[in-house]
């Protein structure tokens, strides 16, 4: 008895070590690799260069060039409508086809949305490449509109516009705006449902008013989910956006990639990173409710 | 009164079968516009199937549902007259209390200010009209269950389904709930059909009692007919500890029906059991003495039927005792007997041997 009750104290001691390595791992792991980060960034953001060296003085030239410079402001705002109009279009298809996917019975629901969530794990370069392909001047669509003689020559509107960023971005992200609203209608108790037509609703009233609502945070969660992706994305404009496409991203990418300016791209990213968490904080109030599922 | 009263639903021959599993075998039912009934059985026993089939939210695999004769087999459930209570409540998490209740006739285009008048004097017949401008997260299980209701009352309508609506409130809220329900229906006079699997609930709340199993319905009666008259053994044995005991049928007397059995012969009213004398002799079936009609010692004398029994065992349950007891010619067969506790206790103990008795119109044959 006694022996059983030391090995069983023993390993009690060995569980509190264990379950403390857990505990600061779980602390830790983001502190070292989120918060730190994004801290050195900030700092980062406040230093100037002088040069091509990096002066380590910290200064507000940088938040100031942004607002004072003549392209910066400007391309940050159309970005924002440009991926405004992401989570839109994210959206506006995004619902129908999850609304159709929480509708199906049973094994065909799952087999459906896995056809539909599978372009996910394709690689996001290659589809790009595949919509360049498609839209190019010597692209598929091109080629077919000539074939049957519609047009005479490639049109060239197709892409290298911020058009053609908007429909990229739409298209790679749709799943992201459709899965949590799959996700919302398929918590929708089926009674509720059952409810809505028994007291005398039709199809369409109980959608405005039961499924809708319902549904409502799910959706706010997509579109929040596609604006932010598409906000930070720099390589979909930089393929296919052309010299009229160019985004917010793409200049906070020039200021590491070609102008060697860190500080200056450091400042920009906290300006972007504010407006996500702005974003994400706003629709989280937004979605927010008095009533629980 | 005095006319018949009118049958507001009628199911013909319907049957309903999941992917080829038949879970409802061509039932027949007639419900009578303006009673309380309640569909009673273990789940899986169909119960629920019928109650969506007439609300619309099931199709019929065969068979018809009349709506005063016309069949409405076809009828899209939000054309239906019916409302239902659901099981779960099935309120509207996004809307409150008022907005629920007011949801009937908001989507028939009833103007607002009629509506918030309706919802009003609906709220106040189930004592919420405080209540209306809470979410349904704010109220407890009981307050749910009335909103449930008042809103499935306000569409005025000629039949309300009631789920198993009870089953997830507490016993003493449960008690509440049933005499309110019941009061109410009397009050409304609106038909209800209300389902459940408690047989002491459907006693106590229904005008009659429809007892199902396996997807066929096996009585339909008044509580007192299913309890003292039950049509076959399934039902004998689903109300209570009933006392069944293998008989066969013997000779025809005035006015009973002698049964022989491994305790002894006795005598059986026909009065009980119209078609009792009917019935050839020598069929095996089961004599039933509800355990509170037996009467011990010299309670018993003028009884017809008497045995010797040996007691095993006593209890106090409150307003009744307990006893059980084995009959000296089938010590095998245990009998229960229920007698009214006194402050002065039972005049028997453990091992007493006694002779018990209980009378032939006590006693109820069911042919096997």
């Amino acid at each position: 008895m006694t022996a059983v009750r030391v090995a069983a104290r023993g390993e009690d001691e060995r569980h509190v070590g264990y379950r403390l390595v857990i505990t600061l791992l779980a602390y830790a792991l983001p502190v070292v690799f989120i918060l730190l980060p994004l801290i050195l960034f900030l700092i980062q953001s406040f230093y100037y260069v002088d040069h091509g060296d990096i002066v380590r003085e910290l200064t507000l030239r940088n938040y100031e060039r942004f607002f004072t410079g003549r392209a910066f402001l400007p391309v940050f705002i159309k970005t924002c409508w440009l991926c405004l109009g992401v989570a839109a279009i994210t959206v506006l298809f995004g619902y129908p086809v999850a609304y159709l996917l929480a509708s199906l019975e049973g094994r065909r629901k799952y087999v459906m949305m896995v056809i539909f969530v599978i372009p996910l794990m394709m690689s996001y370069i290659i589809k790009i490449y595949a919509i360049r392909a498609i839209l190019g001047g010597n692209g598929f669509l091109n080629r077919i509109l000539l074939f049957f003689g519609i047009i005479d020559q490639p049109l060239t509107f197709l892409i290298f516009n911020l058009q053609a960023v908007l429909l990229t971005l739409s298209v790679i992200l749709l799943p992201f705006a459709m899965l949590p609203i799959f996700i919302a209608l398929e918590r929708i108790p089926r009674s509720l449902i059952d409810a809505s037509f028994d007291l005398g609703a039709s199809s369409f009233q109980t959608f405005r008013d039961v499924i809708w609502p319902l549904s409502l945070q799910g959706t706010i969660v997509g579109a929040t989910f596609t604006f932010v992706l598409a906000l930070g994305d720099f390589i979909t404009p930089q393929m296919v956006g052309g010299t009229s496409g160019f985004t917010f991203g793409r200049i906070i990418y020039s200021q590491f990639g070609f102008a060697f300016n860190w500080p200056f791209g450091a400042a920009l990213s906290v300006i972007l990173l504010a407006v996500v968490l702005v974003a994400i904080v706003g629709t989280g109030l937004l979605a927010r409710t008095r009533h629980q599922l | 009164m005095d006319e018949a009263p009118k049958t507001l639903i009628e199911l013909r021959q319907v049957a309903k079968s999941y992917s080829g599993v038949e879970v409802l075998h061509d039932v027949d039912l007639m419900l009578r516009d303006g009673e309380f009934m309640t569909v009673l059985g273990p789940s899986g026993s169909g119960k629920t199937t019928i109650l969506r089939i007439i609300g619309g939210l099931v199709r019929p695999t065969s068979g018809a549902v009349l709506l005063d004769g016309t069949d409405i087999s076809a009828m899209p459930i939000n054309r239906r007259p019916f409302n239902t209570v659901f099981q779960d409540y099935a309120l509207f998490p996004h809307m409150t209390v008022e907005a629920n209740v007011g949801y009937g006739l908001k989507v028939r285009g009833e103007q607002k200010a009629r509506i918030r008048e309706r919802v009003i004097e609906t709220l106040r017949l189930v004592a919420l009209e405080e209540y209306a401008a809470r979410y349904p997260s704010q109220l407890s299980g009981g307050q749910q269950q009335r909103v449930a209701l008042a809103r499935a009352l306000i569409c005025e309508p000629r039949l309300i389904l009631l789920d198993e609506p009870l089953g997830a409130l507490d016993a003493e809220l449960r008690r509440q709930m049933q005499r309110f329900l019941k009061r109410l229906q009397k009050e409304i006079r609106t038909t209800f059909l209300f389902v459940t699997h408690d047989q002491e609930e459907a006693v106590t709340i229904a005008d009659r009692i429809c007892v199902m199993n396996n997807g066929q319905i096996e009585q339909i009666g008044s509580p007192e007919e299913v309890y003292y008259r039950p049509a076959n053994e399934y039902v004998a044995r689903f109300f209570g500890d009933n006392n069944l005991i293998d008989i066969a049928i013997g000779s025809l007397g005035n006015g009973y029906r002698e049964v022989t059995s491994k305790l002894g012969t006795f005598r059986c009213a026909i009065g009980n059991r119209p078609g009792l004398a009917e019935v050839t002799a020598g069929r095996p079936g089961k004599l039933l003495v509800r355990p509170e009609a037996i009467a011990i010692g010299s309670a018993g004398d003028g009884a017809q039927n008497r045995l010797r029994v040996r007691v095993e065992d006593m209890s106090f349950v409150g307003p009744v005792s307990q006893v059980l007891a084995r009959p000296l010619a089938e010590p095998e067969r245990a009998l229960m007997i229920k007698l009214a506790s006194r402050a002065s206790g039972i005049p028997l103990a453990v091992g007493d041997e006694a002779e018990v008795g209980f009378s032939a119109e006590e006693c109820h044959v069911v042919t096997t």
